[in-house]
Parts: structure tokens; sequence; C-alpha cells
């Protein structure tokens, strides 16, 4: 059976709603303004639509069936993705149209957790909760600790990923945080959950995000420049923490493992890279596991500056989810479009012709895209 | 000092499948799920031994020293019952059974490190709970 995708799906439109607070938006709202955006984009109308793939809100709405009312159509195909995380979304819709259950697929996003002042850290009645591991900080800086113990990471070192972020949101007019944030100032900041500060851990934000995926064939009829699916693997590490170091996340290794050998490509072919960061530490963790840098040495490797701008690997252009926005990783897709169809402004990598995508449900499954202009 | 209510998360100590590490944390035991079939430990309790899919359990008294895998200090409360408490320390710790457990650290919290040796305490925190906690060996 032929199973390679490579060049058969395509990403023909990209569309968000501003980020921030969206008070009395619901998340299917922001869905469908975000779908709203991603269709003028592709330059098509609703009716074109014949699936819907939509990721649950942080609270778990923004079903298929809460957002049918509100988008007015009955898509042939629709379906809900617990955690969407946009590669498991997108993974889904290539599935659905590769075998003929839709041609043209909107996949959305939506979500109000800041408005609503969701509450975020709460704890869950287990002996983890009870002796106060709380919030997605405290995995993430028990993890970030062991690699510190393991490796002689340093807090410079790690913290490369939250300035560098903020060196890329400062050029990008949707992000949140653009205020200047220096490595003397990273420092200088007290610890939210140790070894983690406030700025390596994302903050909740409103908005919804759309992709329009549809197959290569029709893709050459929309007025932008498709972006080719090249690749793309999953890896789940569902028994949680079942497994012994768990929160190291090597189960990655699976999904990086496939898409190397699938695609034929190497690290080297990646001209921008984008990695889902509720925490700082899941850039740590998956530049090593995805073979951009052997275990162990993420962090001397991110002091050099490679992540930055005019750096030789640029790693979320859009300022990630420590700076641009929460949206589960759904805007670093749309980053990674626009960069590949040279409409990322200021921001623009010259000549980027492949991306990466690699995102995770926290230490439960992870995934990854690459894609390009080319196929 | 006026002694204060207990305000932080309490576990569903009668809860099914949990609560028999909790009773056995009340009479200041450390536990965990061993299957009948291959012997295999297991923490926090499941309904099948996810080794060999046998259904058969007994929980059994486990070793109460262990090494901490890794640890976080939290200098923020998330939930207003640790405000009183910051800074305080959590670890994962493997104990000499192999079994892993999250619990505070009591004790200095400069000589807390990864690797470091740990013994469970039981701190009777209301006359029905028992929240287990680490101090340095």
């Amino acid at each position: 059976m032929d199973t390679d995708i490579r060049g058969k799906i395509a990403i023909v439109g990209v569309g968000h709603t501003p980020q921030g607070e969206l008070p009395g938006q619901s998340p299917e709202l922001n869905s469908v303004l975000a779908i709203k955006e991603a269709l003028a984009d592709a330059g098509i109308t609703r009716d074109r639509l014949d699936g819907l793939i939509t990721c649950k809100s942080v609270q778990g709405t923004n079903t298929d069936v809460s957002v049918g009312p509100l988008l007015g159509i009955n898509p042939r195909y629709a379906q809900t993705l617990d955690y969407g995380t946009c590669n498991f979304s997108l993974h889904l819709a290539a599935a659905a149209i590769m075998t003929g259950m839709a041609t043209t697929v909107a996949l959305c996003y939506g979500a109000n957790a800041r408005s609503i002042r969701f509450p975020f850290g709460a704890s869950s009645p287990t002996l983890a909760g009870a002796s106060g591991l709380m919030h997605i900080a405290g995995p993430a800086a028990m993890a970030l600790q062991r690699h510190k113990a393991m490796y002689g990471t340093t807090d410079e070192q790690f913290g490369m990923i939250a300035v560098s972020e903020r060196e890329w949101a400062r050029k990008n007019p949707i992000a949140l945080f653009r205020e200047p944030m220096s490595m003397e100032q990273y420092l200088a900041m007290p610890y939210m959950v140790e070894p983690l500060r406030r700025v390596d851990v994302t903050m909740l934000s409103d908005g919804g995000v759309s992709l329009i995926v549809t197959s290569a064939e029709r893709a050459k009829d929309y007025p932008n420049k498709p972006v080719y699916i090249l690749g793309m693997s999953e890896q789940s590490g569902i028994r949680g923490e079942y497994t012994p170091d768990y929160l190291n996340r090597e189960f990655l290794k699976g999904a990086a493992d496939q898409i190397w050998r699938k695609t034929g490509l190497t690290q080297a072919d990646i001209d921008a890279l984008y990695i889902q960061n509720p925490t700082a530490v899941w850039v740590l963790q998956m530049l090593e596991w995805y073979g951009f840098v052997p275990l162990g040495e993420a962090g001397p490797w991110l002091a050099e500056g490679h992540t930055r701008p005019g750096g030789d690997l640029p790693v979320n252009t859009n300022g990630g989810q420590l700076s641009e926005s929460y949206m589960w990783g759904w805007l670093h897709l749309v980053e990674a479009v626009r960069q590949l169809r040279g409409q990322a402004g200021e921001r623009q990598i010259s000549g980027a012709e492949i991306a990466m995508y690699c995102s995770t449900q926290v230490w439960l499954k992870g995934g990854a895209s690459i894609i390009s202009t080319h196929n | 000092m006026t002694d204060q209510p207990y305000n932080k998360p309490i576990p569903k100590l009668d809860d099914p499948d949990q609560g028999p590490f909790w009773a056995a944390a009340r009479e200041h035991r450390l536990t965990a799920q061993r299957c009948t079939n291959c012997g295999a430990l297991r923490y926090p309790a499941l309904q099948i031994c996810p080794t060999c899919w046998e259904r058969g359990f007994e929980w059994v008294d486990v070793s109460t020293e262990g090494t901490i895998w890794s640890y976080v200090v939290y200098h923020r409360a998330f939930h207003p019952g640790f405000a009183s408490e910051l800074p305080y320390v959590v670890a994962i710790v493997e104990n000499t059974d192999g079994v892993r457990y999250t619990g505070r650290v009591i004790g200095r919290r400069e000589d807390v490190t990864v690797g470091a040796k740990v013994r469970a305490v039981f701190a009777d925190e209301t006359p029905e709970f028992t929240l287990v906690k680490w101090e340095l060996a």
C-alpha cells in the first residue's frame, strides 16, 4: 500500500482572530471567526468545505457539534480531537482527504480561557495534587531540574529559549508580549516554579485559529502558494506516569525517527523550526529528541544563539507560546505557512523553503509535520 | 498562633481504587499494589496489571527508603492552601522497590538535590487524612 503522503496534501488557507482578551466570545465563536479568515485567505466560501475538524478548548468545549450551529453548514465529515495541537488535527485531515472522506477541510481551535479566568493551575485530588504539584509548570520544572542535574544545563543556557522567542515576538504585530527582554533581565526575574521563571511558561489567551487543507490537485487552483505536507509522524506515550522517566518524554524519539526516515530529509534541511511550547522545557527536549542537537547538549547549543533572529536555525519565529500567544501550538503552523509563502514581514527568513512543526500533548503524545512550498 | 483548618486539596479517601493507599498512610505505612500473578508493583492503583493483564492484586507495604529522581521549588501558590508554605519543595521519589511517588520534601531546601537519599514520613494532616512526605536521610 502506498502510504507516502509527500506532496499529496496542502494547506491553502490560514486565519486567526486577534489574541489576548476577547470578553464574551465563546470558543465556538472564535473558531468560526478564524474559519472565516482562513476561508478569505484561501479565496473560497464555506460552501466549498466538506470537512470540519475541531480541537477542544482547554475546558472541553469547541466540539464539532457545538461549532456546527455557528458554522451554518453540514459538512460531510466532522470530527473533534481532544487535544489537536494542530499536528494531530492536520494529520487527521490528511487521512480524511487521502481516504476520500472529505476533499476540503477546515481545522479550528477556539479558546476563551483567559477572559473566563479558567483555573489552569488547579490540581487533581491525587497524591501529587495533595502534595502541591500543580500547573503544567510543575512537571515541566521537574524535567528541567533533572536535565540540569544530568547534563549541567544552566539557567542562562535554558533562558535563551524565552529570550530568543521574545526577540522574534518583537517583530510580530499579533504577539502579546513585545517589550524587550535581555538575558540580564531574564536572569534577574524570580523563579515561579524553580527552576522555571514566569516567562518560561505560556500565559492563557483567548482566540481562534483555523487552517484550510485540501488535496494537492485542488490546491493548484487556490490563490496562495500551496504549502504541501512532505511528511508527518506521531508517537504516543499514553502509558503516562507508568513509564519510568516519562517526564523526559523519550517517546518523542519515535516520532523523530519516523519522520526523518519517511521523508529522507535531515535536520540540516529545515529552514525554520516550530516547537509547540506551553513551557520552554518542551523546546529543550524536542531540540534533542528530534536530533537537532545530541541528547543533553541543547543547553550549550542554545547559548550559541542558533535559534535567534539571524541564527542558522530560527525557532518559533512567531514568538512561540511564550511571547506570541497560547493557542495550543496552532499559531506555530500559521507562522510556518506564512514564512514559506514569504508573508512574514519583518521576521521573514530569506529563502525559507522547508519548515518543521513538532508538538505534543504533554507527556502523552507527540507528532511532527514537515511542510514546504515544493512538493 | 491558632490552629487553622486544613485548606489544601484532600484526595477522595474512600475512592474504591486509591482508597487503600490512604487507609494505609493513616497507619503510617507506605504501600503499592502488587499483582498476584506476576508480582509487579504499581502505584497509583490500576484495575488490571499493565504488565501481565491479570486483575488480581494485593496492597503490600513497600520500602520507605528512596532517592530523589527530580524536584521543584514552588515560589507561587496555585492553590490558596499553599500560600503560607512558600517556598515549598515537591519531588518525585523512587523507592528502593522501584515504585515512584510524588511528595513534599521537608527539611532544609538547600540540601535537596537530584539523587539525594530520602525516607518517607507520615504527616497526620486531619483526623482522617495522612499525607506521605519525604525527609532527607
